[in-house]
């Protein structure tokens, strides 16, 4: 993985478990180790059922979805704002300042081009994989489709490699 | 650091490493990384019981938290079932986890004075909890630069009307969590009670990193 954004600073949160999820646990152990070790017996076997690691791939796309649309949020810090000792102030003050710091952290812009990158990934991990139940029965096409799933998930798994590890204090 | 690095990450679950314990040839101290075969472990790697036998103590970490198990409920159990002598991390420990690289790093030098059946000092090894009140000062003092005059003028009258003792004990609190980052007692934040201009400048030069 990519170190850490030079200049970044993060405060670690479970709620970005997730990431690690998705990156290590399901791309790179699971989807991109099976394929890249199974290709070759996978694209020459014509009776093959579709591998259960392919067959996952919906639900934790589903997961990978929900995550890549709230990055912005979910790397923002105005969410400790409630979390600490500041949530003893007023209400409509504790506002002003989740407003002011939300600012400072896009300002700062170092989520939008990594939710951008990981949002495009995605994308193209999505399109490829919605064609997996329909190319599979097709053996000469399989080559491909594990190629493609490997290059795309690769992409995919670099982007989100490469998002902080916890929320962004700008 | 390559003891733990190639325990972790892309290595394969059951790698672990030995650091010798002094006063029996039996002892070690084992830095473990069983994937999600924690509990398992024992049955896995008979030896393991011979080492915890012997005086030794194993350490399991892993890319995610609590050394790979599920829960901080399930590590306790494994961790009560061996009396002290076993441990998961509770954080998570990934090749970019500097924070946690450092810790590990000096609990393994503190490790390598140990002798056999010493009490290996576990809450060391832990990064600190997060500096709620520093960033919480952090956090109001850069929205202030981020307000319109008038926004910042609510916020500072909301602080002034906040109790004395609220406000002493955010930036005592804080100060001392600045002086524990930094390992230096000595320190003193330059913010003012009454969040002064040039204190709020001050304070937001020398507060870095969480």
């Amino acid at each position: 993985m990519p170190p850490e954004p030079a200049g970044i600073k993060v405060v670690l949160s479970r709620r970005h478990d997730v990431r690690a999820i998705l990156e290590h646990t399901w791309l790179k152990r699971r989807l991109l180790a099976q394929v890249r070790d199974n290709s070759a017996s996978w694209a020459t076997a014509s009776d093959l059922p579709v591998p259960g690691v392919l067959v996952g791939v919906d639900g934790r796309l589903v997961i990978a979805r929900r995550f890549v649309s709230t990055l912005v949020d979910l790397y923002g810090p105005a969410q400790l704002v409630d979390d600490g000792p500041l949530s003893s102030l007023p209400s409509s003050v504790t506002n002003l300042i989740k407003s002011a710091i939300h600012r400072a952290f896009l300002q700062s812009d170092v989520i939008r081009p990594l939710e951008k990158e990981a949002s495009l990934a995605l994308e193209e991990f999505e399109a490829v994989a919605s064609t997996i139940s329909t190319t599979w029965p097709n053996p000469q096409a399989r080559p491909e489709l594990l190629r493609s799933l490997s290059i795309t998930g690769e992409r995919l798994r670099a982007a989100l490699a490469a998002l902080p590890e916890g929320i962004v204090i700008p | 650091m390559e003891i733990f690095y190639s325990a972790v990450g892309d290595k394969l679950p059951g790698r672990r490493h030995e650091l010798p314990l002094s006063g029996s040839a039996e002892a070690w101290f084992w830095i473990v990384h069983a994937g999600s075969r924690v509990a398992e472990f024992f049955d896995d790697d008979p030896r393991a019981n011979v080492c915890l036998a012997n005086g030794g103590a194993i350490f399991f970490l892993s890319s995610g938290r609590y050394g790979g198990l599920e829960s901080e409920a399930k590590a306790l159990d494994v961790e009560r079932a061996h009396g002290g002598r076993v441990y998961c991390l509770r954080a998570a420990c990934t090749k970019t986890s500097t924070v946690v690289h450092d810790r590990v790093e000096s609990f393994l030098k503190i490790v390598a004075g140990l002798n056999a059946w010493n009490p290996v000092p576990w809450q060391e090894v832990e990064p600190p909890a997060a500096h709620e009140n520093l960033l919480a000062l952090y956090l109001m003092l850069k929205a202030l630069e981020f307000m319109t005059e008038q926004e910042r003028n609510n916020v500072l009258s909301a602080w002034s009307a906040m109790p004395e003792l609220w406000k002493k004990d955010l930036l005592d609190a804080a100060e001392q969590e600045y002086r524990h980052m930094h390992c230096d007692t000595t320190l003193k934040l330059p913010i003012s009670p009454d969040l002064s201009l040039e204190s709020r400048r001050k304070t937001l030069e020398v507060v870095t990193g969480f």
